[in-house]
């Protein structure tokens, strides 16, 4: 009897097609909603990929020494200060009076350079393709150095009298140049430190340093706590200033955003197309001795350095020039 | 029985009907699931594409011979091979390259590309915009001599 129940139970969920269409239309939605997902997923994994590698780039940190051999040649000493390797890709000497650009392969043994490694490029012991072309005493050079990940370290120009020795320390070594467009903004804000304004930089007179701009750039970008503003002389080093916040003109009043909050950023307000924006930095300090407030009675050249992400989620950074600014 | 069953057309409409319906479905959904992922594949293509193009530029040499020119040295530090379509100084667009002339830099390759007939000034800033094939751009300032 409880066979012949069973049976007629089979045959009857056999025949009931009731609920299939929901069945079929949920597989349906899942392989396509896995599709999408799968699709997001490996968008998202490229994302993460391409800012690991962003982030490398800000985070290489190498100090150099150039010293002009006797016979034009030059010893290059480079150091790597920070947690990840460097890879040297190319050096570039340009002879400005000659207007002569040319660029140098490293060789292989000396391109990789390790944290708080220091490796010597000798241009004249050191195979350079092409071959090295002796500086000329009488003449300005400029030296670039490329690293894999796309910095380039360029010093101030130097005269190539046989024994001069440029050096570049500090944070950061780098005046690469950006991917966004963001200008000095001379005249919207009344920024009475750094600032430039009809092509002269007003004096810095110590404190809190102030330097305005302009995103006049197509796309939004965050600063993080990691941005800076670096005061170089070659006689006293490198100070730098942390970030404190940035004040952003809206356009009825300035809205402040506090830096101290900031994580890394993802939560504080963006500085969209067109925003002017002062921004507030620490008093730089460093230096030789480090930690030691920057030194008046000195001329610096200064730059702003900003880090961030911009508005497509990728790691933003960009090193401004100002100019040199004699001190108070 | 058999002649009465074969002469009957009582049930073939709802057959009929039945396979209509299982075949615009059917039909339906693989024109759906076509379209839905070829454009998925397309758009994963583009947009791991685009996302993994990365390029500097090295350098500018404004050179002022009998003419002037600029010659510009760039190099891919990116995941993928990328091809150059636009080059802009300050915003003007001074080669635009066809599709069988796109510059083409590899994954890891430093090539460089003279910009003809150029007519730049003395001491000026230049910021110079390379435009890949994708679409992404790519900055950076150098100032005349």
């Amino acid at each position: 009897m409880r066979l012949c129940l069973c049976r007629h139970k089979a045959t009857r969920l056999r025949r009931d097609r009731r609920g299939q269409a929901t069945v079929i239309g949920s597989i349906f939605f899942f392989m396509i909603a896995l599709t999408l997902i799968t699709f997001i997923y490996e968008i998202a994994q490229n994302q993460i990929v391409m800012q690991h590698q962003d982030a490398e780039r800000v985070t290489e940190t190498i100090d150099s020494e150039l010293l002009v051999l006797p016979d034009g040649d030059l010893l290059i000493k480079v150091k790597n200060r920070g947690p990840i390797p460097v890879k040297l890709i190319g050096l570039w000497v340009i002879d400005k009076n000659d207007n002569i650009h040319i660029r140098y392969d490293i060789p292989d043994e000396k391109c990789d350079v390790f944290p708080w490694e220091e490796i010597e490029i000798n241009t004249t012991i050191d195979t350079m393709n092409p071959d090295w072309d002796p500086l000329n005493e009488t003449h300005e050079y400029s030296i670039k150095l490329v690293t894999d990940r796309g910095n380039i370290l360029e010093p101030r120009p130097f005269q190539a009298i046989s024994g001069e020795t440029i050096t570049i320390t500090g944070y950061p070594p780098w005046v690469s140049l950006g991917e966004t467009d963001i200008s000095l903004n001379s005249s919207e804000t009344p920024v009475y430190q750094l600032s430039k304004a009809q092509h002269s930089i007003v004096a810095y007179d110590g404190g809190d340093g102030f330097l305005s701009l302009k995103n006049t750039g197509d796309i939004a970008f965050i600063l993080t706590i990691n941005s800076r503003v670096i005061f170089r002389s070659d006689a006293t080093g490198v100070y730098t200033g942390e970030l404190i916040e940035w004040a952003i003109w809206d356009p009825v009043e300035w809205e402040e955003v506090d830096a101290a909050g900031i994580a890394q950023g993802k939560d504080s307000r963006a500085i969209y197309p067109g925003d002017v924006v002062i921004v507030k930095f620490e008093k730089p300090s460093g230096g030789l001795e480090t930690m030691r407030d920057i030194l008046s009675g000195y001329t610096y050249h200064v730059y702003l350095h900003l880090a961030g992400y911009d508005e497509r989620g990728n790691t933003y950074f960009q090193d401004i020039y100002y100019g040199i600014v004699p001190s108070w | 029985m058999v002649r009465e069953l074969l002469g009957s057309k009582r049930a073939v409409s709802p057959v009929v009907a039945s396979l209509l319906m299982i075949v615009i479905t059917i039909a339906g959904f693989g024109l759906m699931w076509s379209s839905t992922n070829q454009w998925i594949s397309l758009q994963r293509t583009n947009e791991m594409q685009v996302i993994r193009e990365r390029l500097i530029i090295e350098d500018a040499w404004f050179t002022n011979g009998e003419e002037k020119f600029v010659n510009l040295t760039m190099t891919n530090i990116g995941r993928i091979d990328l091809m150059i379509r636009y080059v802009k100084f300050n915003e003007v667009t001074v080669l635009r390259m066809e599709d069988e002339e796109l510059l083409s830099v590899g994954r890891g390759e430093t090539v460089y590309r003279i910009i003809e007939d150029f007519d730049w000034d003395t001491n000026t800033e230049y910021r110079v915009t390379l435009i890949t094939d994708r679409g992404n751009r790519f900055e950076a300032v150098f100032v005349s001599p």
